[in-house]
């Protein structure tokens, strides 16, 4: 979003009375400034799958208040890449947990109501900023613990890039 | 592994919620000259954690896809036929911390080899930004999982040397229903010796001359692509209509002092809405 503000600056010169001659002047000036709309993607939400048992899988779905969110800005109308590196196994110690199933959806708006459904696994989605600038990426998954599944915190790291043109 | 028997299973929880892990990084588009060598970009945590942020560059272009997109092209291996600057583009600094509401400055460097021809030179720059990770509260007793986000903003560099001219010519305009919408979609070949960057600009004209319907997009064509544009008709009268595409070398988003400027292309085509 570009915004040109246009400031209108009063410079106003105060003369000494008590100089010979002087006399009080003013003048406007404007002063301008461009403003381009800067860059940013921001991980917004954890995606969290809180407490699971074993052998029975969970799922995240991405309209569910735990799935992970990124939020990004950029060029009203621009077009981005949105890529996920997505992890396989999540991991406790040298204890891993099975993940996989990934389901995404973006939408301009920050609701998952209406939302373009993609495969964050599937390699680069083609989107597009909306008229604000604005997008907005939910990520789900299916996490699978084994019946013999080690008690853990089990964490990992889901990786969006975007590309900008 | 151990074993656990669902009794063991307690509550154990994770610290979710607004992590806020990222970094804005301005200007969308980094341009060096021969000349200088040199550019900047600035990085801006505003989250409440440091954010650690590292620089690479990498080689790519974007091209399109069968659909009209951009997409953006990262060849397996770059050779020295490709005009990649990716090489001898360094970042200062590469790693940092940047605490809570802080911003960093980074130079950016080029050692172009001896010799270098004239030409534009293409590389990008990835941002990546790792904040804190999820925190498993106290029990330790069940499983509990929680994954940690990460983010990766790419943009465009481009490396100048000489005098360089861009500009874009349109072929093969065609316009097809998809839904509510029409999809306009023609070939732009790249004319000169350097990217064009610029606006595509459509408009649907009713029979008497008016605009009825617009789209602009940001476009750059590093080589011959044939990007699609949804023309939104939803609630038009049936009717004859006229599509215009215009490209020009504009973009909101970039300084124009840093754009070549070249002669406005357009093209249109003849339409009739059921």
């Amino acid at each position: 979003m570009r915004i040109l503000t246009k400031v209108s600056a009063v410079v106003v010169a105060f003369m000494s009375l008590n100089a010979a001659g002087a006399s009080a002047q003013s003048a406007n000036i404007n002063a301008t400034a461009t403003v381009f709309q800067a860059i940013t993607v921001t991980g917004a939400r954890y995606l969290s799958f809180g407490n699971v048992f074993p052998v029975v899988a969970k799922t995240v779905v991405v309209s569910d208040a735990t799935s992970g969110r990124f939020d990004l800005t950029g060029q009203s109308s621009g077009n981005v890449n949105v890529s996920f590196t997505l992890p396989t196994n999540l991991t406790s110690g040298a204890n891993n947990l099975p993940i996989g199933t990934w389901t995404g959806c973006t939408n301009g708006t920050n609701t998952t109501t209406g939302c373009t459904s993609f495969t964050p696994s599937a390699g680069a989605t083609a989107s597009a900023f909306s008229g604000a600038g604005a997008l907005f990426v939910w990520v789900g998954g299916t996490v699978s613990p084994a019946a013999n599944q080690a008690a853990g915190a089990y964490t990992g790291v889901v990786t969006l890039t975007a590309a900008y043109f | 592994m151990r074993g656990l028997s669902l009794g063991l299973l307690v509550v154990l929880g994770w610290a979710h919620g607004a992590a806020a892990q990222g970094v804005v990084v301005a200007p969308h588009a980094v341009y060096l000259d021969h000349r200088t060598r040199s550019a900047s970009i600035t990085l801006y945590n505003p989250g409440a954690d440091a954010a650690e942020v590292e620089i690479a560059s990498i080689y790519g272009y974007p091209v399109t896809d069968s659909l009209g997109h951009f997409m953006l092209h990262i060849p397996d291996s770059v050779d020295a036929t490709m005009p990649a600057a990716n090489g001898w583009i360094e970042a200062f600094p590469r790693r940092m911390t940047i605490p809570p509401l802080s911003r960093q400055t980074v130079r950016l460097l080029a050692r172009p080899p001896q010799g270098l021809s004239d030409g534009e030179y293409w590389s990008r720059v990835m941002i990546t930004a790792r904040g804190a990770a999820p925190v498993a509260t106290a029990d330790t007793a069940g499983i509990s999982i929680g994954l940690a986000l990460e983010v990766r903003t790419i943009i465009p560099l481009t490396y100048r040397k000489g005098a360089l001219s861009s500009g874009v010519a349109i072929t093969g305009l065609t316009v097809t229903p998809a839904g509510d919408s029409l999809d306009v979609r023609a070939r732009l070949e790249r004319q000169g010796t350097a990217a064009y960057i610029g606006t595509a600009r459509g408009t649907l004209l009713n029979a008497a001359g008016k605009p009825v319907a617009r789209f602009e997009q940001p476009v750059a064509v590093y080589y011959d692509a044939t990007p699609g544009f949804m023309l939104p008709v939803a609630g038009l009268p049936a009717g004859s209509y006229r599509v215009r595409l215009e490209l020009v070398s504009e973009r909101p988003d970039i300084s124009p002092d840093l754009l070549l400027r070249a002669p406005p292309a357009r093209d249109s085509l003849e339409v009739r809405l059921p």
